[in-house]
Formats: C-alpha cells, sequence, structure tokens
C-alpha cells in the first residue's frame, strides 16, 4: 500500500514571504503559489543542485500549482530520498528548499 | 561507452604495475603520515551550494597516508580521506566524502645531497563513500503535525585520480610533500537522484614518517 500522501504547501501570499526551510515529505510533491505573476519555475535538483526535471504549471489553476511525481525528464522514478526543489519567482524571488521524495 | 573503456584499461594497468617484479638490490621501506588539504569541486553547482571546510577552517580534507616501496624511483600508497561540504542555504545538512584510495607515484629521480625536492607523478583508483547527512529536519503529516528525525543517505562512487607534486627530505626519515590531484568520481547517475560527478582538485600537504618493521 501506498505510503500516506503527504502534501507540502508552500503557500507565498507576497513575493516577499519567505519559505519553511524544514525538509517535507511525500510520494507527490505539490508547490502552490499565490502570486500576481506566473513567471514561476521549479527546478528539482539533486543534493549538489544538478537539474532533475523543470516543473510544468497546472493548466488555468490559481493558486499556481506545480507537481513532482518523483519523475525525471525521461519518466523513471528517481530513487528515495532528499532532493533541492529551486524555485525562481519573476527573477526577482529564490528559493532553495530541501524536499524528501519517498514511494 | 568510451569512458567505460577507458576505465577499463585504466583497471588492466593497475595489477601490472602492482605486482611487477621486485628490484631486489633496493631494500623496501614503509611510510605512514597525514595530510590535509583543500578540495575544489569540478561540478560548479556542488561548488556554488556548498562550501568546502573543516571546523570553519580553510581546510576542506585530512587523511591518513601509508606508502610501500620495492624499486627505488616507485611509491605504492594507500590514503583514506574525510572531506567535509556544507549546504550552503541550510547548516543542519553536510555532505561527508570518504574516499579511499591507492595507486603508485613514481620519483623523477632519486634523492641526493644535492636534489632534497623530488617532483613526482601518480595514478590512482579507489573508492568514495559520500554521506548526506541532515540535522534535526522536520516532516509535515497531511494534518499539518511535525516529526522531528535526523537523517543519513549513502551514496557510492568509484575514483579515477592523477596526481602531481613534489617531496622534500625534511629529516632523515621523514618527507614532508605538496601534491595536487586530480579526482574523477563516478557516483551515480543525475537523473536517476544519484550524484554524478563529485570530483575534483585536490591540493594537499602531507608529511611521512619511515617506519621499521
Amino acid at each position: 500500500m501506498k505510503k500516506i500522501i503527504l502534501i507540502l504547501l508552500l503557500s507565498i501570499l507576497f513575493i516577499s514571504c519567505d519559505f519553511s526551510t524544514e525538509p517535507s515529505s511525500s510520494d507527490r510533491i505539490i508547490f502552490q503559489f499565490h502570486v500576481n505573476t506566473d513567471n514561476i519555475n521549479v527546478t528539482i535538483q539533486n543534493i549538489l543542485g544538478d537539474k532533475i526535471i523543470k516543473l510544468e504549471a497546472i493548466p488555468n489553476e490559481y493558486p499556481f500549482t506545480y507537481i513532482w511525481d518523483g519523475k525525471n525528464e525521461n519518466g523513471e522514478y528517481v530513487e528515495d530520498g532528499f532532493y533541492i526543489a529551486y524555485i525562481v519567482i519573476a527573477s526577482d524571488y529564490e528559493e532553495t528548499k530541501m524536499i524528501y521524495f519517498s514511494r | 561507452m568510451k569512458m567505460r573503456y577507458t576505465i577499463s584499461l585504466f583497471y588492466l594497468c593497475i595489477p601490472i604495475l602492482l605486482f611487477s617484479q621486485t628490484d631486489y638490490s633496493y631494500s623496501s621501506k614503509f611510510k605512514l603520515g597525514f595530510e590535509l588539504g583543500k578540495f575544489i569541486p569540478q561540478n560548479e553547482n556542488f561548488r556554488e551550494n556548498y562550501d568546502q571546510e573543516f571546523l570553519k577552517t580553510p581546510i576542506s580534507n585530512v587523511g591518513f597516508l601509508g606508502c610501500y616501496s620495492n624499486k627505488p624511483r616507485i611509491d605504492y600508497y594507500f590514503e583514506l580521506q574525510l572531506i567535509q561540504n556544507n549546504f550552503e542555504w541550510d547548516e543542519n545538512i553536510n555532505l561527508f566524502m570518504i574516499p579511499m584510495n591507492f595507486g603508485l607515484k613514481y620519483y623523477f629521480y632519486y634523492e641526493t645531497d644535492e636534489n632534497k625536492i623530488i617532483p613526482f607523478v601518480g595514478v590512482g583508483t579507489g573508492y568514495v563513500l559520500s554521506l548526506l547527512t541532515i540535522n534535526s529536519y522536520k516532516i509535515y503529516d497531511e494534518l499539518g503535525n511535525a516529526t522531528e528525525d535526523d537523517y543519513m543517505r549513502k551514496y557510492h562512487g568509484l575514483n579515477i585520480l592523477m596526481s602531481a607534486g613534489i617531496e622534500y627530505i625534511t629529516y632523515l626519515g621523514t618527507e614532508t610533500g605538496l601534491k595536487i590531484d586530480y579526482c574523477y568520481t563516478y557516483s551515480g547517475d543525475v537523473e536517476n537522484g544519484a550524484l554524478g560527478n563529485v570530483g575534483g582538485l585536490t591540493i594537499q600537504l602531507y608529511v611521512t614518517w619511515d617506519i621499521k618493521l
């Protein structure tokens, strides 16, 4: 049986708001942004900072939502463990956050 | 494919060099010592996201060194190091690397009274254990409750390295050396979540003492 889906909500009310720095765990990680721009880049990286996949936004959804299902750009699952979510909003705000993925 | 072929050739050469004929006119020597130095990762992202400092000093690695010599100008060596990498964005996250390498060094000439500084080159190979440690991390469940724990993950890698340096005969039976290692370390594929190449340049200062058995 799959582990309980643990959802990380990254709610940014304003661009100046900071993220929580604690890692969070899920077999599906959801990023949500309450911002007034859709110029958002979410990249999943290994712990050194090398790109694994760049996430695409769910179309026509607000807050802007990005979901990582633990797959790389080839559609293959990565190993369970910690990864970096590198988030850039409107080129003004960037955040590096540790996330935990497990299946 | 080309890289694998090169690595295979490299591993084929190692036993030939290690078990080549002993020179009986030369009395064999053992040396033990320690080394410390600075590690500069080849991977740019690794350099940007981690600083290489051991106990907040410019030193990033410490290690032990053992050498055996049964030919006048060749040393076989084994070294065990600890390299600390601190995640720039969170002080609770560290990546410790423990390379265990063996190889050989070729000295360009013999030690004489006039030549106490001896240049050398070397090749080696080995295994690298990389340990990601995260202290006191919190994981949230669907109700927002947090559980706190420590986390460790192991990554395994293979090393191929080349060295160049100089060795100075400080006193009888004591040598001090300065060397630069270039190391390629394959530690899994990045797209699968592993580390890729965690190798790079290491500048090291070492001291060894002759051991009489």
